[in-house]
């Protein structure tokens, strides 16, 4: 009997054409923790199962090991918030920050979601490449742009700043 | 005991929803680690419910499922779809695929339980088998061959049965190439028991045919109280029932008819065919909503143009099959026109019937 899955995390990470659910190893780090650490450019996952974007319910492909490029990812999405959450946002200064609505688009997709940040919100610095290659939404819908039936929940996601196009705000 | 098998390639999965469903001490779990063997097990074991991952190699839960609805002695199982895919999306492949619920990792064992309970406890009729009696006022105009046929194009989309309702002898079994050892008049004279098994021949294509007795029969024996067991035992199985009716309006064709999804009345093209039609039409006013009404050519010749039959019928034409002398031929083979002639224009038609069968 095969013994895949070993108790780990799902997760779903989306390319510009790919649905990929697949799980890691949460045990010492969040889904956060790896792809914000900057040691590293990939991100290695297990079980993996692969859609087309357009028709995410059919398993084209799977595979029980899979590499995934940081910089290719447009956003990742968890159920549950504390498996997306970095360390420090989760037991750090993060809390009692303040929550800010935004819309966000990037390639096939638009999301809304809320910002949790700590002190005043400036996108030009949560924007900036000197803060990351990512941005961690809350409350995540993601909707994909081409059918708006096809949408996508989770507590928390993990966004690549590189691919956003649009990002809609609240007034000042 | 209730047999549930269990499908994931997680071994920590499996030997928790073991636990979980072994609270019951009337289940006997049967434990698969992967789509291919659940499906071999399934189809072997036949169980009454199984709980089926959808992220697996080689075989996704998806396929599963629609290979086990595909099979008639699975197609009614219950069936839970349990994937870490979690999004309204993967719901709704999981009900198209067929399942009877979805959930989603992880697993909340109350929860488990209560739909395992609701899915056992929900009588197989819920499940909408569908009846479909082939009718006709008149003999000779094709009804058993468009009963046969059309069952044959419903089995291809799920588990259906075809039913000889004929006292004289009927000939459903023949067109389909079957020796009747097994008919209805065995139950009547006590020389069988009511199941499936024992009262149907399973034809290659899947197709289950209750047949009607070999030799001729007083039509009285046919009870309302004997049609209702049979009809019952076949729809707690199967998904379609295609009854070819005998040309009479007696007490057992109006129970038929009451309890028929749509009824497929069959009408020829010619002037004395459009007349009894339309005297039939009259009989069964109350039925109106359930007609479908085919028009079926057996002679060659000239046939009356279509607009003039609508007209003179007031009643929409689901589908015109022309003559076809080649239709013959199938009957003496035992091969009917779905199997043996999949382009002819009584298949292509009766394909256009199905779609207006199955249309909400």
């Amino acid at each position: 009997m095969q013994n895949r899955n070993q108790a780990r995390t799902p997760a779903e990470f989306f390319s510009q054409s790919y649905r990929l659910s697949c799980t890691f190893d949460a045990r010492h780090h969040s889904l956060g923790d790896l792809l914000y650490a900057t040691t590293s450019d990939y991100l290695m996952l297990d079980n993996a199962y692969i859609s087309p974007i357009d028709h995410p319910s059919h398993i084209s492909a799977d595979y029980p090991r899979v590499v995934i490029i940081k910089g290719s990812l447009t956003f990742a999405l968890t159920t549950y918030k504390d498996d997306a959450l970095r360390h420090d946002q989760k037991y750090g200064g993060y809390l009692g920050t303040q929550l800010t609505t935004v819309f966000i688009t990037l390639p096939h997709f638009e999301i809304t979601g809320e910002l949790r940040i700590p002190g005043r919100f400036d996108p030009r610095i949560l924007l900036s490449s000197q803060t990351g290659m990512f941005i961690t939404l809350l409350n995540v819908t993601a909707r994909l742009t081409s059918n708006q039936e096809i949408t996508y929940h989770g507590e928390a996601a993990i966004i690549n700043k590189n691919q956003i196009s649009f990002m809609g705000l609240p007034d000042r | 005991m209730t047999h549930i098998l269990i499908i994931d390639d997680n071994y920590e999965m499996l030997e928790m929803l073991k636990t979980i469903l072994g609270q019951r001490e009337t289940y006997q779990i049967s434990l698969s680690a992967n789509g291919k063997d659940g499906l071999a097990k399934a189809l072997k074991e036949h169980p009454d419910l199984a709980i089926v991952d959808v992220m697996m190699p080689e075989i996704s839960g998806y396929e599963v499922v629609r290979r086990l609805r595909a099979e008639s002695s699975t197609a009614n199982m219950g069936i839970i779809i349990l994937t870490a895919r979690g999004q309204a999306v993967d719901k709704a492949a999981a009900l198209k695929a067929g399942a009877d619920h979805y959930m989603s990792k992880p697993v909340n064992a109350q929860e488990l339980l209560d739909i395992v309970d609701k899915i056992l406890a929900a009588p197989q009729s819920q499940k909408e088998s569908a009846l479909y009696p082939v009718f006709s006022l008149r003999g000779g105009i094709g009804a058993t061959t468009l009963a046969v046929n059309l069952a044959l194009l419903l089995q291809h989309l799920n588990a259906t049965a075809l039913v000889d309702f004929s006292p004289n002898s009927g000939h459903c079994a023949s067109y389909l190439g079957l020796h009747s050892k097994q008919h209805w008049g065995q139950l009547i004279q006590g020389n069988t028991d009511s199941t499936i098994g024992s009262l149907t021949l399973k034809h290659h294509s899947g197709l289950r045919l209750l047949a009607a007795p070999p030799i001729p029969i007083p039509t009285e024996q046919l009870t309302e109280a004997t049609v209702e067991l049979l009809l019952t035992v076949l729809q707690k199985h199967l998904r379609f029932v295609v009854v070819d009716m005998p040309p009479v309006l007696n007490a057992t064709s109006i129970l038929l008819l009451e309890k028929a999804t749509r009824v497929i009345l069959v009408s020829g093209s010619d002037s004395p065919g459009l007349q009894t039609t339309l005297r039939t039409l009259q009989a069964l006013q109350k039925y109106q909503d359930k007609l479908i009404l085919v028009l079926n050519n057996v002679t060659p010749g000239h046939q009356l143009p279509l607009s003039t039959v609508q007209r003179v019928l007031h009643i929409p034409i689901a589908a015109q099959i022309p003559y076809y002398a080649k239709e013959i031929d199938t009957k003496q083979a035992g091969a009917p026109a779905v199997l043996s002639q999949p382009k002819s224009p009584i298949v292509i038609n009766l394909q256009q019937v199905i779609r207006t069968l199955l249309r909400k």
